[in-house]
């Protein structure tokens, strides 16, 4: 059969038709205004000659509302964008002037008064005042705002008052030092956000940009198809002009590919870096490792429950935790068998400190090192013997102990996020020791919310978590505490002696006062043991030091490079040469992918003309 | 059957599964023992009292039972597209608006490899079923076996090592570049050297199937006595072969090509992972390791609906392009 030439015809004007709208669909789709280049942007195209800095990340930034920000993350975006009524100082993180100076305390201890900063302005122009510092602060209290309400013991809403725009009044009904921790709460515009409903201000999650602050940066965009955050510089901040102009954050998958990139230039500066890692990019040309102080800590926590019901209790109280963990001399034990320097060495590689207490040695002042005669040391014999004093022994010769009177066997499951390298391996390692003091380890690696689900329902023996606290001990002081059980406790430990210690350190007005309280409170849970402090590790970054100086350590020495709680290295870091700073990544021209594409269309072009010009007889 | 029953009938059949799936769907992920709320309030730290957690429940339709409230609440807000909202992944944001984010890259990614594969196998397939046991057909037979049996992942990461890392001819991953606003030409070009590599391993990676499939298929119909015949009546080879033998041996590779457009829309799991590309596939891990189950509910139903309807444009195809289906 041979079709007539008017089918030939459309036939071919179909194909390059085809052809043709391929090519322009990949042209359209991928144009910033195409269903590609979609983004919450409203920065305007800017000029080549921009200083852009670029951090990698693995943690991911979800909310940017101060009320519901939670990850390190999300408190670095806070951090660049707003600031708080004191902030932690440069050298050892205590209280140093932010938008107001240092505050008086009146002869009776109950009453401080702010001075604000002079000239001091939100990023859309208007001055920050001590309205401003009211309405976040009577709102935090109001509201009663997940964790930010710790950081005002004995007050109310009523507590504060701003009698003039300069002065911010803080009263107490109990003397403390709370004002000085200082209160990690940032402070909003009151001309924004008390516009906003109650609910929308405290939850919401779609913040319009650019997000108004007092900050050093302004966050104007948030791209969720690239996975990066865009925080242009304040050049009027009171802090100091940045020498940058544009701070953004990319969120890598896996802390290998964030590596990666930082190798091959595509950020500036990556942390959170596993110590394989970061061995890795020692001596490589043109890369600067640092690593911190501690600045949290990893625990193995034991389920010491018990019968203690917590009054919103929807978990089961008794929960399934193996009833020999209820007994302080097990614990005791457990802790005698862990050969804690063997972790820093074998799990961190040597960037870290065996642990101690809750309080990371980054908070130098508050953290409790026990004396040696209190220490528990590292001793397979003397947990042995504790054990077998204690009546645990071995009486069906199977290699485990049971409980006393021959009942249920030391077998303890031992629950791990295995999204954590480190913990995975640990958790190995801590099955290995406790096997030689007869205790038997079954170790069940999972995600993340199935490791929170197990600890919702009480269902488990141990698990190993991590604590990155605040630079003051208060929070996570608490976190031990009774009433927390169900919020944030790691395994509702009950210790009233402990409840009463965290109440009275929140009123010693001294400094020395309180530091021996918390010191007291450390020392009763090394003792008590409802869970160990296994390792406490580096702090562990790098940056591209072929293109970034200027960066200004805090705390000072052994400090972080960035995310330091503040904004001092965001400020001062600047490149080595004009020009040369801008992170890029590999890829060929747009000359060669445009050759490449027109090749590819030049084909299609001659294979349809090709075919059109045959004779008729061949197409049949 | 006549041509229209069979159509009617088909869609029927599409319609059918798409219910039984919906209803699958949901008690699928009420099986699943975690309390939700109680997963928020500990990730989100919030400190929530019983009433609060209480007025959570009531808001995401927990407090319901499960059948038939919050079945037929289900059924209502799933007839109007309502999906609800994601819970981890993108606190907040509806379900739909998070999955269509995705689904552009995966689209531009997925889709056009899926085109080349699917293209240059069957180009190959034919070209190694005439020309079987020649040098072309040697050399691709063997290259593709290869490139099909080394898992997709593994191809990736191999690249990303050799072309991302050690020659730095290529971004490492993500979608687009991290800084510089890039606009016009620029940004295409840049989009283009973060889709390369990923685009490269996935369209390597399928290639081998397809040709296998159209080489066995074309071989098949080689061996049929209308091709004899058609050589016979003096034919030339290349009319034989283009108007003969390929025009028939296609009909198997058409289910092939449907289902892997289905799948275009499942993202590529591995492949978007080792390369950061923001893509369903992506979406979806992110999902389940979150545990977020609204979006994980919501991405499985788009992803059944989608490969229902590729298999009713298969079966259509087939009444179309082989008219025994239909009278069958």
């Amino acid at each position: 059969m041979v079709k007539g030439d008017s089918g030939m015809r459309k036939r071919t004007l179909v194909r390059a038709g085809v052809a043709a709208v391929t090519i322009a669909a990949v042209v359209i789709l991928a144009s910033p205004n195409g269903a590609f280049g979609q983004s919450s942007s409203t920065a305007s195209t800017s000029p080549a000659h921009k200083v852009d800095f670029v951090e990698g990340t693995t943690a991911d930034i979800k909310y940017t509302n101060p009320f519901t920000a939670i990850s390190s993350s999300e408190y670095e975006i806070l951090e660049l964008n707003y600031d708080l009524l004191l902030q932690f100082g440069q050298k050892d993180l205590s209280a140093s002037p932010g938008l107001a100076e240092m505050p008086t305390q009146s002869a009776d201890g109950l009453t401080w008064t702010f001075k604000m900063r002079p000239g001091a302005t939100w990023q859309d122009g208007q001055p920050v005042t001590s309205k401003d510092v009211l309405w976040t602060y009577r709102f935090v209290l109001q509201n009663d705002i997940g964790t930010l309400t710790s950081y005002f013991p004995f007050t109310t809403p009523d507590s504060f008052s701003a009698p003039d725009d300069q002065t911010f009044v803080w009263k107490t009904s109990k003397p403390t030092s709370a004002p000085l921790y200082p209160a990690w709460v940032y402070i909003l515009p009151e001309h924004i956000w008390s516009k906003l409903s109650v609910k929308k201000a405290s939850t919401d999650n779609s913040p319009v940009f650019p997000l108004v602050g007092s900050g050093a940066f302004q966050m104007d965009q948030w791209n969720k198809t690239a996975h990066t955050w865009s925080l242009s510089a304040n050049k009027n901040y009171w802090g100091g002009a940045p020498q940058i102009d544009n701070y953004v954050i990319k969120k890598y998958d896996n802390v290998e590919a964030m590596v990666n990139a930082l190798k091959t230039g595509d950020i500036d500066y990556a942390s959170g870096i596993s110590p394989d890692l970061f061995n890795s990019l020692k001596g490589v040309d043109g890369i600067t490792t640092n690593a911190g102080v501690p600045s949290g800590f990893a625990n193995l926590i034991f389920n010491t429950r018990g019968d203690y019901p917590a009054p919103d209790s929807s978990a089961n109280p008794i929960g399934t935790g193996n009833p020999a963990l209820l007994d302080p001399r097990v614990r005791t034990a457990i802790a005698m068998a862990i050969d804690k320097q063997d972790l820093v060495d074998r799990v961190l590689r040597g960037f870290g400190q065996p642990g101690t207490s809750i309080v990371p040695p980054r908070s130098a002042f508050w953290h409790w090192q026990p004396t040696p005669d209190e220490t528990i040391p590292f001793d397979i014999a003397g947990a042995n013997k504790i054990l077998d004093d204690a009546g645990y022994v071995d009486t069906n010769g199977d290699g485990v102990r049971e409980m006393p009177g021959g009942g249920k066997p030391l077998d303890f499951r031992l629950d791990i996020e295995s999204e954590d390298s480190s913990r995975v391996r640990a958790a190995r390692y801590i099955a290995g020791y406790l096997k030689q003091i007869g205790i038997q380890v079954t170790t069940q690696a999972d995600s993340y919310q199935k490791t929170l689900a197990f600890w919702t329902a009480n269902d488990f023996d141990m698990y190993m978590w991590g604590w990155g606290p605040d630079p003051d001990p208060s929070f996570i002081l608490s976190v031990f505490t009774t009433d927390q059980c169900e919020i944030w406790s790691d395994a509702c430990w009950s210790n009233k002696k402990y409840d009463q210690l965290y109440e009275e350190q929140k009123s010693a007005t001294d400094l020395d006062a309180r530091q021996k309280i918390v010191f007291q409170m450390q020392q009763l849970l090394y003792k008590e043991n409802p869970e160990i402090v296994t390792y406490y590790d580096d702090t562990l970054e790098a940056y591209r030091s072929d293109r970034w100086t200027g960066f200004r350590l805090s705390p000072d020495p052994n400090g972080y490079l960035l995310n330091q709680y503040t904004t001092y290295s965001a400020i001062t870091m600047h490149p080595v040469a004009a020009g040369q700073a801008n992170a890029g990544s590999g890829g060929i021209s747009t000359g060669v992918w445009g050759a490449v594409l027109l090749g590819i269309a030049a084909i299609i072009v001659i294979v349809v003309l090709v075919r059109r010009r045959k004779p008729d007889e061949e197409r049949a | 059957m006549g041509g229209r029953a069979y159509v009617l009938g088909k869609v029927f059949q599409a319609f059918l599964t798409l219910v039984l799936i919906l209803i699958f769907n949901f008690f699928l992920f009420r099986i699943i023992p975690a309390d939700p709320v109680k997963l928020l309030v500990r990730s989100s730290g919030h400190n929530m009292t019983e009433a609060q957690q209480d007025r959570l429940r009531h808001d995401l339709g927990l407090d319901l039972p499960v059948f038939p409230g919050q079945f037929i609440a289900y059924l209502k807000d799933t007839s109007r597209l309502n999906l609800g909202q994601s819970l981890f992944v993108s606190p907040g944001e509806s379900v739909s608006s998070v999955f269509f984010r995705n689904l552009w890259p995966t689209l531009l990614l997925v889709g056009t490899s899926t085109i080349a594969s699917t293209a240059l196998g069957i180009w190959m397939g034919i070209y190694g079923g005439w020309r079987r046991g020649g040098f072309g057909d040697v050399s691709f037979m063997g290259s593709s076996l290869v490139l099909y049996a080394i898992p997709e992942f593994v191809l990736g990461i191999l690249f990303l090592l050799l072309f991302g890392t050690a020659l730095g001819w290529f971004p490492t991953g993500g979608f687009q570049s991290a800084t510089g606003d890039y606009t016009g030409l620029a940004h295409v070009t840049d989009v283009l050297n973060h889709m390369f590599l990923p685009w490269l391993t996935l369209t390597l990676a399928y290639v081998g199937e397809f040709y296998l499939i159209m080489r066995s298929s074309l071989l098949d119909v080689l061996g049929e006595d209308y091709i004899t015949l058609a050589r016979a009546k003096g034919l030339r080879e290349k009319v034989v072969l283009n108007k003969h033998a390929v025009r028939n041996a296609l009909l198997p590779t058409v289910t092939l090509i449907a289902l892997s457009f289905a799948f275009v829309l499942g993202g590529a799991i591995t492949v978007e992972t080792v390369f950061s590309y923001p893509g369903v596939g992506y979406l979806e891990l992110e999902a389940i390791r979150s545990k977020d189950f609204p979006l994980l509910e919501g991405l499985f139903l788009f992803f059944a609906a989608a490969v229902i309807v590729a298999n009713l444009v298969a079966d259509l195809l087939y009444g179309y392009l082989d008219p025994r289906v239909r009278t069958a």
